[in-house]
């Protein structure tokens, strides 16, 4: 007898049956009734004491067998994959709500300008050094050859602690403190710092406000090397195109002395509300060290010569950002500060 | 200073310049030109006669006028109360456009042709000040001789000027004088100038007065009587002078003293010879009484003042104001004019003590040239003989001079490789000569082989000391474009931040990234806030400002949170909560030293991205902040020492809040906000969490430095403990107990705390995990056994334990 037909009758109802099925648990009671100890195919067994080719039923069974089993595995693999991708819809969240992030705080943008111009003449070789904001009269004055009743004096009303301790009103108080660390030996420096006047504070007076004063003594040192550094300087601050501009001044401390202006990196000097249509913009004060100071602080003029310079801070970042209000540094509104999360430097 | 480019012209021909070209010139050469001002603005102007005025039908003030102005007669409505028939006036013709772009239309006002304006002198841009109050309620009155059809109004009212506005720096205290304004302006163009002198004259000489100083405040001092002498007014062309300058005119002897003052920069006072309590003038410095000056007010005089006196009277509060006592007036006959120098120092102080200062004292504080008291005199008597109408009736003594000053020139030394060098220019001999002399320097000695050269000062440029400032005269007057730019030459240094600014810069970085706003406060502040939070600092008021200029800036902070707070307030009241601000910043220690501090102030939750709520801040995220700095400087945490603080302090919350001490000094405190606090910063239920640490202290401190350990070859066992303590006591304890324990033990980590459901009140459930190590061996489990009863064993007997299962 030839079971050959059976076997292929079971089959063929056998894989109607698995692509009908549509869930797990039918495709595991197809298994049973064909693959079971009673199922259909084990139970075609009984017949093998009814055939003589013992090994060719065997094969058919055992094909028989594997093709069905394999036919489930199949579709149970495709059914459990549909399962899982039913579950992993459910689990969908929205990708696009903020992560887990701490956000970056900000600083004041009176610091990141301190910051910049640190950077800017550190990367000249400069040194970052800071002095007294309570400082004596011989390093604000007199070291500066503003003797006692000079006339300079009126320039800065100053805040006093009693007749010689005082609150700095310029850090170029910080020249006389260096010469006399420095000992004769050529310097490099920069000095930013918080310093304090006798007045009142409007839109564009403070109080208090920040400098950077810079002083370089050696040998040879002139004003052209002054004019280079604050236009290099001025081009790493505003951009790359700025020009440098000298006006004569007065300094007690310098001479010749000079106020420094840049050209508006608005409008290119063209004319514009920020250079109050001039093309130019008046950005800090500048000039040879006096020969006085140095001899005070023990450096011979006849041998060394240096420039010195001071910087706004407060002007110069109102300047950057078209900041119009210098009180707005002390104030600290957080508005005022997010806003300057949106400033990239360029 | 108020320059009158008319007056300019009188002494250098400056015809074909414009004053823009003048303006920008001084400016570039450090003489700051602040504003160019015409005296007057008005253009289409005629002077006219007023031939007819009737009251205007429709109104109770108007008048209707006809109006001969040469080639025309005009119908002009006019509201001034001085109109009337036969008057001469300053007719603005339609198409005029008056001062403030005021423009003169065609036009009929309530119903009667109005073509035209009839002035007042403030309508065409004279300043009112100068003005009487008539002349601004009525239209200006031309005298009668005033020729109708004149369309040159403005010359003729002599208001065809322009000022330059000189905003001085205190150099440049000669630019005080018109004369040198003009010696400034004709260097700078090249031009000629002629500052006229005169020869002394007197028609007596007098034996009697007597000028003296009995100090030397007042170096010199000369003067000259001039008697039978008429006090009227000044002619026309003194008072245009003097109101271009911005002086009002007064009489004709005091308006020649202030117009020798403009020209000369020297501050001349006049008396009254007979009202003099003797024929002496003395400058004397120790007279302590009242005295009226010439505004009326009474100043008080303390000894150091300078006083010129007669029989020991004061006269004069010298060089500031005269007196009322020896003031000239109408009646006087005779006068005495004084020339004087007096030092800058002592006008300065006094004026400033009294508060009252005027033109003179302002040029006195400032500075003069002592070198022309001579010249000075003469230019006043000839300008005195000018404004008399009896020049020759005037009697003139000879200059009673009292004189301790050396006259000699300055004289500086200087070469042209000097100049070139410290300029960075190239300049020729030649140019540098020609330069200094056109600025009125002279040569006197020239050694053209090495081009060093000596030049004598003129006597007004009293800032010129030295040959520095000779390369600033050179390179003022050529311009700066003539220097060379290079960049200095020196040895290589790298560039570097001091210590302090490199760790600065490292905690400002670290809580920046921390979500952390830096902000920027006032160092000074009120006495309130000065009283406050002071930990580092508890002795007195520290530094106070003596001259301050209000009382919300009188002391200078001894800590930051104050500050903080008052920031974290002004944002609460603007809305803005939930965030965390610092500040890095100098303060003022017990010794008055400055010391670097940081102050944090977290407020309500930490937020994450978008302001989603994280976590409210506690005690736990101060302090996180304080060790997350420590451990940037590798401080041991052993160094530290915790102390809660006082029971009765008021402003952190006793029970969360703490001093940490680094090996025994106090290096922060931190914690909660006190509650009663609260009320006084605004606050409602958020938290607030405060720090204030000393970084000069940290800074200063030995760090441990990075030492690198062996890794044991063998295995490591972990332990966990899991227990129920009482709250009171700290974890600190524990932990440092357990670490006694046993060499065996190679760290302790805490990775559970739990209170609430479950754990009796009081109590708190804490899970530890500890690791155990042996370097040499692996650790047997007997070992392990003995070291967890151990454990066990201490935290049962020494701190109460509950195990949990």
């Amino acid at each position: 007898m030839d079971y050959t037909l059976e076997f292929e009758n079971i089959k063929t109802k056998a894989s109607e049956e698995i692509s009908k099925a549509n869930d797990l648990s039918s495709l595991i009671n197809i298994k049973n009734k064909y693959l079971s100890k009673k199922g259909e195919v084990s139970l075609m067994m009984n017949h093998i004491k009814e055939v003589s080719d013992k090994k060719a039923f065997g094969e058919i069974y055992n094909k028989t067998r594997k093709e069905i089993e394999s036919l489930i595995d199949e579709k149970i693999k495709v059914e459990e994959e549909k399962k899982l991708n039913e579950e992993l819809k459910k689990e969908r969240i929205d990708i696009t709500l903020p992560g887990n992030n701490y956000v970056r705080g900000i600083a004041n943008p009176f610091y990141k300008t301190i910051n910049e111009i640190e950077e800017i003449f550190r990367g000249m070789g400069y040194s970052v050094e800071h002095g007294p904001e309570v400082d004596y009269d011989k390093y604000v004055f007199e070291l500066l050859n503003i003797p006692h009743d000079h006339p300079a004096r009126d320039m800065q009303d100053t805040l006093y602690i009693n007749d010689n301790l005082l609150l700095r009103s310029h850090t170029s108080s910080v020249q006389a403190h260096v010469m006399e660390k420095a000992k004769g030996k050529p310097i490099k420096i920069i000095c930013p710092g918080k310093t304090y006047r006798r007045d009142d504070d409007d839109m564009t007076h403070s109080h208090q406000f920040a400098q950077v004063e810079g002083l370089v003594i050696d040998k040879n040192i002139n004003l052209g090397n002054l004019k280079a550094t604050l236009e290099l300087f001025a081009q790493k601050m505003f951009s790359k195109d700025t020009k440098v501009r000298f006006r004569s001044s007065y300094f007690p401390f310098t001479e010749p002395s000079v106020e420094v202006d840049i050209s508006c990196f608005n409008c290119k000097g063209k004319g514009c509300p920020i250079c109050k249509n001039s093309g130019w913009i008046e950005i800090l004060g500048a000039g040879m060290v006096h020969p006085n100071v140095l001899k005070m602080s023990g450096y011979d003029p006849e041998v060394y010569s240096g420039f010195a310079f001071g910087i706004g801070i407060e002007r110069v970042t109102m300047l950057k950002y078209g900041i119009n209000d210098i009180r707005k540094f002390y104030q600290n509104d957080l508005r005022f500060i997010k806003e300057f999360k949106k400033v990239k430097e360029d | 200073m108020l320059v009158s480019l008319k007056e300019i012209s009188k002494y250098v021909d400056i015809k074909d310049l414009t004053p823009e070209e003048i303006a920008s010139r001084l400016t570039f050469a450090g003489i700051e030109v602040e504003e160019i001002k015409r005296s007057a603005e008005a253009t289409n102007l005629v002077i006219g006669e007023v031939i007819d005025c009737k009251n205007h039908p429709n109104s109770d003030h108007l008048h209707v006028c006809k109006v001969d102005v040469g080639d025309e007669i005009l119908d002009i409505v006019c509201g001034a109360p001085n109109v009337r028939k036969g008057l001469k006036v300053i007719v603005a013709k339609v198409g005029a456009i008056l001062s403030g772009n005021k423009e003169i239309k065609r036009g009929e006002i309530r119903g009667e042709i109005s073509n035209g304006m009839l002035c007042a002198l403030n309508e065409l841009g004279v300043d009112s000040k100068y003005l009487r109050k008539e002349q601004i309620e009525g239209i200006e009155e031309l005298p009668s001789d005033a020729k109708v059809g004149n369309a040159n109004v403005l010359s003729y009212l002599g208001l065809d000027d322009v000022i330059l506005d000189l905003s001085l720096l205190a150099n440049r205290s000669d630019c005080y004088a018109l004369y040198n304004v003009a010696r400034e302006i004709g260097a700078l163009f090249d031009r000629k100038v002629n500052i006229p002198t005169f020869k002394e004259e007197h028609t007596f000489e007098d034996n009697e007065f007597k000028i003296s100083s009995l100090t030397p405040k007042c170096p010199s001092f000369y003067g000259k009587i001039v008697k039978n002498i008429k006090i009227k007014e000044s002619p026309k062309w003194l008072k245009d002078v003097l109101q271009s300058e911005g002086i009002r005119s007064i009489d004709n002897v005091v308006d020649v003293a202030n117009y020798v003052m403009l020209l000369t920069g020297q501050p001349l006072h006049t008396y009254d010879y007979d009202k003099l309590l003797s024929k002496e003038l003395i400058v004397k410095d120790d007279i302590d009484e009242d005295f009226i000056a010439l505004d009326n007010q009474t100043y008080h005089i303390k000894p150091g003042d300078l006083c010129v006196t007669s029989n020991n009277k004061t006269m004069c509060l010298a060089g500031i104001m005269g007196g009322e006592n020896s003031e000239i007036s109408s009646e006087s006959k005779n006068i005495v004019i004084e020339v004087a120098n007096f030092k800058f120092a002592s006008i300065r102080k006094t004026s400033s003590r009294l508060g009252l200062s005027s033109d003179s004292s302002l040029r006195f504080s400032k500075g003069i040239n002592k070198d022309q008291s001579e010249d000075v005199l003469n230019l006043t008597i000839h300008l005195l003989k000018e404004v008399s109408d009896e020049p020759s009736s005037l009697e003139i003594s000879n200059i009673i001079k009292y004189d301790t000053i050396n006259h000699e020139p300055k004289n500086i030394s200087c070469s042209l490789d000097y100049i070139n060098n410290r300029l960075g220019s190239s300049f020729t001999y030649e140019e540098v000569k020609d330069v200094l002399t056109k600025l009125n320097f002279k040569f006197v000695n020239e050694d053209l082989s090495s081009n060093n050269f000596e030049v004598i000062v003129p006597s007004y440029r009293i800032d010129v000391e030295g040959k520095a400032d000779l390369s600033e005269e050179v390179i003022r007057y050529k311009g700066f474009d003539y220097i060379k730019t290079s960049y200095p030459i020196m040895e290589t240094t790298l560039g570097s931040y001091s210590s302090s600014r490199e760790k600065e810069k490292i905690i400002e970085d670290y809580l920046l990234t921390n979500s952390l706003y830096e902000v920027l406060t006032y160092t000074l502040i009120n006495e309130k806030d000065n009283s406050m939070y002071n930990y580092f600092n508890k002795v007195g008021n520290g530094l106070v400002i003596s001259n301050p200029l209000s009382e919300d800036h009188k002391y200078i902070r001894k800590n930051i949170l104050t500050s903080l707070l008052r920031t974290m307030e002004y944002n609460l009241n603007h809305k803005e909560s939930d965030f965390g601000i610092f500040e890095i910043s100098n303060v003022y220690n017990e010794n008055d030293k400055d010391e670097i501090h940081l102050g944090i102030i977290l407020e309500g939750n930490k937020l994450k991205q978008d302001n989603i709520i994280d976590h409210p801040y506690s005690y736990y995220d101060i302090k996180g902040l304080f060790e997350g700095i420590t451990s940037l400087f590798n401080i041991d945490s052993n160094r530290l020492k915790y102390k809660r603080l006082e029971e009765n302090n008021k402003e952190f919350h006793p029970g969360r809040s703490a001093y940490i001490y680094l090996d025994g000094k106090l290096l922060a405190v931190l914690g909660e906000i006190h509650p009663l606090k609260r009320n006084e910063f605004s606050l409602k239920k958020e938290n607030v969490l405060l720090l204030e640490m000393n970084l000069s202290l940290l800074f200063n401190t030995r760090s441990a430095n990075n030492k690198f350990n062996e890794i044991s070859k063998y295995p490591s066992v972990r332990r966990d403990f899991a227990f129920i303590i009482s709250k009171d006591l700290d974890y600190i304890l524990i932990r440092n107990e357990l670490k006694k324990a046993s060499s065996l033990i190679k760290s302790i980590s805490l990775f559970d705390i739990y209170e609430g459901e479950h754990i009796k009140e009081g109590y708190v459930s804490l899970a530890l995990s500890l690791t155990y190590e042996a370097f040499d061996h692996t650790l047997k489990e007997d070992e392990i056994n003995a070291l967890d009863n151990k454990i066990k064993e201490i935290l049962l007997s020494k701190f109460k334990v509950e195990f949990r299962g």
